[in-house]
């Protein structure tokens, strides 16, 4: 894929494609938040339909395609921030005191999924981009270093730290223990 | 502890996530549609900004008060009668001043005279005789 630009009718396929990935990285980037998820990949896709963001094939289109969905999400938080300050939306309906993890997931999801997105959430936002891109789009470190713009070098130390970080988390919640999660037959099982 | 939290570990519960986020994933042809017309809310601004609009003028008028000279107030009356004192001093070789060339050059010779012409008799000072 990388060396050459693409077609709008290509582009669009190669979108579609993509769709479910870039919707987990939408997700991801908007610490799970569903609707500015949709706000944010909407947005990407605008900028690349129309032209605004140009793919110029020099890198994988998955990775140009995550990076230009990162950056519409800085971007929209950006904004969101000074709204935020300065503007009530009249449309938006008051949060909760749920946090927006708890909020976004369905009511069915084991309580254990939920701790681990807490988890998750709390961590830095560079080690928390990089393990998602890692484990769950299955990208390797340089093609997550690619989409967030940093080198490998400082991708390997952001991935080695979330890791870190995150079994720090997770092993102070006893659930994970009382669950079962960890016994070596569940793991086996995976 | 944390060794219970292997990467496989760590890849299983992020495959769960994933696998959650598969069935709420909006469809494609929704958010591709390129010219959506973007919802106009309306916005009314929060007491952020209103507190903010009303310190500018505040802090204009602090500014101002600020640079704007003061008025000359009385001083206390111990520095006051110092000021005066240190204002009438005079030094005590002031009273030489005024009569200096006087005392100085008047027992002197005028120019183009001699200590002895006093010695001699001039025809004034014969004619006065």
């Amino acid at each position: 894929m990388p060396g050459e630009p693409l077609d709008p009718s290509a582009i669009r396929s190669e979108l579609e494609k993509l769709h479910l990935a870039s919707f987990g990285w939408a997700l991801g980037c908007c610490r799970r938040n569903h609707a500015d998820a949709e706000d944010v990949l909407q947005t990407a896709y605008c900028k690349i339909l129309t032209g605004k963001a140009r793919y110029d094939g020099r890198a994988v289109f998955k990775t140009w395609l995550f990076s230009v969905i990162r950056h519409t999400a800085i971007d929209m938080h950006r904004r969101a921030g000074f709204r935020r300050w300065f503007l009530v939306d009249a449309a938006e309906t008051p949060a909760g005191s749920v946090p927006a993890a708890l909020r976004e997931l369905s009511p069915d999801a084991p309580a254990m999924q939920l701790l681990f997105q807490e988890a998750l959430d709390t961590l830095p936002d560079r080690q928390r981009e990089v393990l998602h891109l890692v484990f769950y789009q299955h990208l390797s470190v340089q093609q997550a270093a690619e989409v967030m713009g940093v080198s490998l070098g400082s991708a390997r130390t952001h991935y080695e730290r979330g890791k870190q970080r995150l079994r720090a988390r997770l092993s102070a919640s006893p659930l994970f223990h009382e669950s079962g999660f960890l016994r070596p037959n569940a793991r086996a099982a995976v | 502890m944390n060794q219970d939290f292997s990467d496989p570990t760590l890849a299983q519960l992020f495959e769960r996530q994933r696998a959650l986020d598969l069935s709420a994933t909006p469809p494609f042809a929704r958010l591709s549609r390129v010219a959506r017309p973007a919802p106009r809310r309306s916005r009314r601004p929060t007491w952020a900004a209103v507190l903010a609009a009303a310190a500018v003028p505040a802090v204009a008028v602090v500014v101002f008060r600020l640079q704007a000279p003061r008025p000359a107030t009385e001083l206390p009356t111990p520095v006051r009668s110092a000021a005066i004192a240190i204002a009438a001093w005079e030094a005590p070789t002031d009273a030489l001043l005024p009569n200096y060339a006087a005392t100085s050059f008047a027992a002197l010779t005028p120019p183009g005279g001699s200590w002895t012409d006093e010695l001699l008799p001039s025809s004034r000072n014969a004619a006065a005789q």
